[in-house]
């Protein structure tokens, strides 16, 4: 199954193929509160999704695209292929996200990619 | 009077998982989304100054950096906001949303990243303006003025606030005032005022202690009440908002014996009456406990005027009172200070008939969690409406 990681003022982007670690890891902006009568009380304010998945064999491009995205905080789309719920994302990682070999290519890398709405 | 709300308001925010929205506003631009972490909001009934409340916001696009090119900026009207956002529902309804923080911004702060705006409320120039010298006193002693109409010319002449005598006024709420100015008229209650460099907020705690009156800022205009009346309108919570409840009777609430100082004369520095009043049951019971009301800026021209305030405070701390912290959810956020309030917490035997007034609050807008104070003190004789004597059938 591949998904589609492009800029949000032109077509350029990347096809992703995640691995099977993809895991999608929404959370809710929320007050819970358990009070003395054991009710509980919820407060929410709103949501975001997110997305962590790892990437094996792409390639130098792939790679330059994707760290360029990382590096400059780029407001991206996010959509999985023939799909059309679209999402707008940004690459939330840490460290840069693609940046390993693959032994034994010194031309293929691998990496993790972490996504969040915005 | 509780927030100006809608029934459906005030029964969506009872829930247990109420529809909430929560917003932050600079002019009419809407940055709410920016909100890194929201403040707390602290209301007191009787403590007149300007509360200044800061908000850290994210600035990663450079949302706010048009205050270093346009300061002016800073005096636009921001408002803190909570309430039910209708129009996420389907069919769509109008937002109804109470205005918890209304000011301008005092200051802006720019740091790693982010960005932190102090909003400092309309009561500013309270804290700031001076009334009167030594060389130039502000006198009012040349004539005998209702307290309400000395705390309208303070607040509009010197306050800079509207003095427009209707409900338009934009600063003060005319109904509360109104209300307010009608006890002293029907009493025919005068006071004179002499300030040679007091400060305006000064004053006005003065005018509150003298007439045991509330003078707070809430939903962005000065209220001003005195709580003794009568009223049908309480909230009550029931158990299950209530977190915890601290108690608290203190035997030095007590005041049995009250001595009001009145007709101050400037120029003598004396008093010509003196008046009191006790209660002998509680002086016979704890011992003398004596409060004087003795003051060279606000005073009381006339004995009757005196002893009422004398009476009032006899008759509210003549015994000690129960003086309550409650830990709640933000269920009580549809009242204002001064409102009367029940819940039920059975350590304490507090049942739901035990009518209490919120005298405080403190609300965590970021955890959604109020800590209120309530208690007797300005309580005296509360209406309460026995359900059960009501005649059922003939009301359907």
């Amino acid at each position: 199954m591949s998904y589609r990681l492009y800029l949000t003022n032109s077509a350029d982007g990347v096809e992703v193929f995640p691995e099977y670690n993809y895991t999608e890891g929404d959370r809710k902006v929320e007050s819970r509160t358990r009070t003395s009568t054991g009710a509980e009380y919820v407060y929410k304010f709103g949501s975001f999704e997110s997305w962590k998945f790892g990437v094996q064999f792409v390639n130098s491009s792939f790679y330059a695209i994707v760290n360029s995205w990382w590096l400059s905080n780029s407001e991206l789309l996010w959509v999985k292929t023939g799909d059309t719920d679209v999402s707008s994302v940004r690459i939330i990682n840490r460290k840069k996200p693609i940046g390993k070999f693959i032994k034994p290519h010194d031309d293929l890398y691998a990496g993790t990619i972490e996504l969040s709405t915005y | 009077m509780p927030h100006s709300v809608s029934s459906d308001f005030l029964v969506e925010i009872e829930k247990k998982a109420p529809l909430v929205g929560r917003k932050f506003t600079i002019g009419d631009s809407d940055y709410t989304s920016y909100v890194k972490k929201w403040p707390k909001i602290r209301k007191k009934w009787n403590d007149i100054r300007p509360i200044n409340i800061t908000i850290n916001l994210s600035n990663e696009d450079q949302a706010f950096d048009f205050f270093c090119s346009e300061p002016y900026k800073m005096n636009n009207t921001t408002k803190i906001e909570f309430g039910v956002p209708w129009s996420v529902e389907s069919p769509a309804g109008t937002d109804e949303y109470l205005t918890l923080h209304e000011g301008k911004i005092s200051n802006v702060m720019f740091t790693n990243g982010g960005c932190k705006i102090a909003v400092v409320d309309k009561i500013k120039p309270f804290a700031e303006r001076v009334l009167g010298d030594t060389d130039t006193p502000l006198d009012y002693t040349a004539s005998d003025y209702y307290p309400s109409d000395l705390a309208w010319y303070l607040a509009t002449s010197y306050g800079g606030l509207d003095n427009t005598q209707s409900t338009a006024n934009t600063d003060i709420d005319w109904n509360d005032f109104i209300n307010w100015a009608g006890v002293f008229t029907a009493d025919n209650t005068r006071v004179n005022a002499y300030f040679e460099g007091t400060r305006l907020n000064e004053a006005f705690r003065k005018i509150g202690r003298i007439t045991r009156s509330s003078i707070y800022v809430e939903d962005g205009k000065l209220r001003f009440a005195r709580y003794t009346e009568t009223t049908s309108i309480v909230l009550n919570l029931g158990a299950d908002p209530i977190k915890s409840v601290t108690a608290k009777i203190d035997d030095k609430e007590i005041i049995n014996k009250h001595i009001t100082f009145a007709d101050y004369n400037v120029q003598s520095d004396t008093y010509s009456i003196v008046t009191n009043d006790e209660d002998t049951t509680s002086v016979n019971t704890y011992g003398t406990r004596e409060l004087i009301e003795k003051d060279q800026n606000v005073w009381y021209v006339d004995s009757s005027s005196a002893v009422d305030l004398s009476q009032r405070i006899v008759l509210t701390h003549k015994e000690p009172y129960l003086q309550l912290k409650v830990d709640a959810t933000a269920a009580p956020i549809t009242r204002f200070i001064g409102d009367l309030i029940t819940f039920e917490w059975d350590k304490l035997g507090i049942t739901g008939g035990d009518t209490k007034r919120l005298m405080s609050y403190d609300f965590d807008l970021n955890n959604m969690a109020m800590k209120i104070d309530v208690d007797d003190s300005q309580i005296v004789g509360i209406f309460r409406l026995d359900v059960s004597q009501l005649d059922i059938d003939r009301l359907a």
